[in-house]
Order: structure tokens, then sequence, then C-alpha cells
């Protein structure tokens, strides 16, 4: 269990350092903030989830998951162009 | 490793492997949910406050990095196993001194000699010959899976076939380790450090044949006991096994040392025998 200790702690601070760093620099686009999660995440999960193959699948599925909400700010961001129009 | 100088069992020894310095799935579980509920519950408030009343990008990122986390935590919570770990400690101790119980009575003392699966009927099994008379057997031929197996030609060349720790643990391999150093070491790094949590280190040396394992953090008690005398420790035995199947060769622990926190395995592998 402290591999997956570890996981979640060096995941908190990645994220809350991310966080920080970004609102510090004056970011105000959440896509940005978002993709930047998103990156972090799949790399500290590629790096811890060799563990266990529940933990994998687990995984592997709130990794698909975050993807999904990346093809939303996508979309989001096309539909904005083409409509000129917010979805949000 | 030391020779057991009595045959008596030892009460005081009877359940020592229970002192492991495990963490409590249960509370690890219970904590993993908590915090997983917690951290979602928290993170979607924060976001939607921040994103509708306040308009704050900064505190909308971090609710959507607490929620990411907490369905993550939730997710470790599920993948926490389902048997108590207390009961497996107990079914390990069981088990293992049910085959202590059988070398006692039979009076074994040769080292086990570690065969692949290739060699012991589809499964990693360790041999113990009933009498060695100081020469090492050469096994040519896969042995069929059972208890009580006959090796060579020899009226004499006679064995026990018992599973051990390492041929639990060779279960959790998605496919064979390579049969290097380097990939012996990265096997057991996989399954001592990261899978079953069982030590903090482990470096692989190979010196013509003769393997040395270092294992480095080690949270596993050692036991002077006839059967340890035989298998070696649990650590051993799965260095023992897993150097075996990634080589595909029989493996003999021909000594274990514990200094500074540190195990020393040597391991021979008997490689004429292929």
């Amino acid at each position: 269990m402290r591999t997956y200790n570890r996981y979640i702690l060096a995941l908190a601070t990645v994220l809350l350092l991310t966080t920080i760093g970004l609102a510090a620099t004056g970011e105000i686009r959440l896509d940005f903030y978002y993709t930047i999660y998103l990156i972090e995440c799949l790399i500290l999960t590629s790096l811890f989830s060799h563990v266990d193959t529940r933990a994998q699948r687990g995984l592997n599925i709130v990794s698909y998951l975050l993807l999904a909400g990346f093809g939303f700010i996508v979309l989001e961001t096309v539909a904005e162009i083409l409509l000129g129009t917010s979805m949000l | 490793m030391k020779a057991q100088d009595d045959s008596e069992p030892d009460a005081s020894k009877a359940f020592s492997y229970s002192n492991i310095r495990h963490h409590n799935d249960d509370r690890d579980r219970q904590w993993y949910r908590t915090l997983g509920i917690g951290l979602v519950v928290a993170g979607a408030g924060l976001a939607l406050v921040s994103f509708f009343i306040i308009d704050a990008v900064a505190l909308v990122a971090l609710g959507l990095s607490m929620t990411i986390l907490g369905t993550i935590s939730l997710v470790l919570n599920r993948t926490c196993p389902d048997t108590p770990q207390g009961i497996a400690l107990l079914l390990m101790e069981t088990g293992l001194d049910n085959t202590a119980s059988l070398i006692e009575e039979l009076g074994l003392t040769s080292r086990a000699i570690y065969l692949p699966s290739s060699r012991a009927g589809g499964k990693p099994q360790a041999l113990i010959p009933l009498d060695l008379n100081g020469t090492t057997p050469s096994i040519n031929n896969p042995l069929p899976r059972r208890l009580i197996v006959k090796y060579g030609n020899a009226p004499e060349d006679i064995g026990l076939m018992v599973a051990t720790p390492g041929s639990a643990a060779i279960s959790m391999f998605q496919s064979k380790p390579p049969a290097t150093a380097a990939g012996v070491e990265s096997a057991l790094s996989f399954l001592l450090v990261a899978a079953i949590d069982a030590a903090r280190g482990v470096k692989v040396f190979d010196n013509n044949g003769k393997f040395t394992i270092v294992i480095s953090g080690s949270r596993v008690p050692q036991r002077n006991t006839r059967l340890q005398d035989c298998l070696g420790s649990p650590l051993a035995s799965i260095a023992a096994t897993t150097t075996s199947e990634a080589l595909d060769s029989p493996v003999i622990i021909k000594e274990e040392r514990l200094s500074k926190g540190r195990l020393q395995i040597d391991l021979e592998v008997l490689s004429e025998n292929v």
C-alpha cells in the first residue's frame, strides 16, 4: 500500500504546485490548467500503476474520463471558433 | 542458514510472521474512501462556487484538481484486496506450519532445489531431496507435480516437492522475467518493493552462474527453524523462485546473511542440469 500512498502524495504535490505556479503567473484559462493536470496525471499514473492489474484497470478508466474532459474542451473551443459562442 | 538444534515445536515462534510490520488493509481502504469522498465533494463544491459565484479561475482549478485526486483515491480504494491481511497471514502460517511438520517428521535436512515451472509440472516448486550425500542431484527431466517424486535413477533419488512462498508470488508476473541479472533485479523489485511491499530495494549481481541478491529494508522477519534451513526465508524463497523461473534452471540457496539491515542471498544456478 505504501506505493499507492506515494502515488497519491506525489499527485497531490504536483497538482497543488501547478495550481500555485499557474495562479502566481496570472493564468486565467481554465482549459490550460486542465490540460496541465491531465498531462501530469497521465505521467504519474504510468509511473505508478504497474503494481496491480486491478489498480491499472481503475486508473485507466480515470485516464479515459480525463481524456473525455479534454475532448470536451477541444469541442468547446472548436464550437467557439465556428459559432462564435461558448458552451459554458 | 543456521541449523535448528531441537525438533520440538517452538510455541513462541508459532505466529511470528504475524509480526510483519504491515499496513492494515481495512484501515487503508477506509482511508482511501474517506479521502476520496471528501476530496470529490469539497473539490466539486469549490469548483462550482468559484466558477458561478466568485468567478476565480485559480480556485476553480484547485477544485478540479481536488476532484481528480478524490476520484483516484476512490479507485485505489477498490483495489485493496478483498481478503483481509490477517486472514492471509494466518493461511500462510498454516501452510508453512504444515510443510514444517512434514519436513521435521521426515527428518529432512537437505537444502531445497528450486525448480522452474517447466520442470515442476507447470508451477514453480521446491524439491527437497531425502538424502543428498553431499552431491547435487541432476534433474534432467520434468518432474510430475506430486508431493513425493523420484528425480533420478538411483533408489535413493527421492524427494519431497512442495510449494513455497515464491510459488505463489510468481503468479503476479504477467510474463516470464528476462534471463539476465538486470531482468531478475527488475522482476524482484516489482515483486518485493512495488507489489507486496516487503522490502525497500533489490540489487542482483551475476558472478559466473552464482547470483548474489541483496535485499535492503526487508520487512519480513527471519526465523531460525528447520523449514527455513531447507527452504530459506520467505524473501530468499521468492528470490530463488524468480531467478529459477527467469533462467529456466534449477537454483539452490547457498547462503543467506543478514547484516546492517541488508539480506544477502547467494544462489547457485544448476545450469549443468539444463
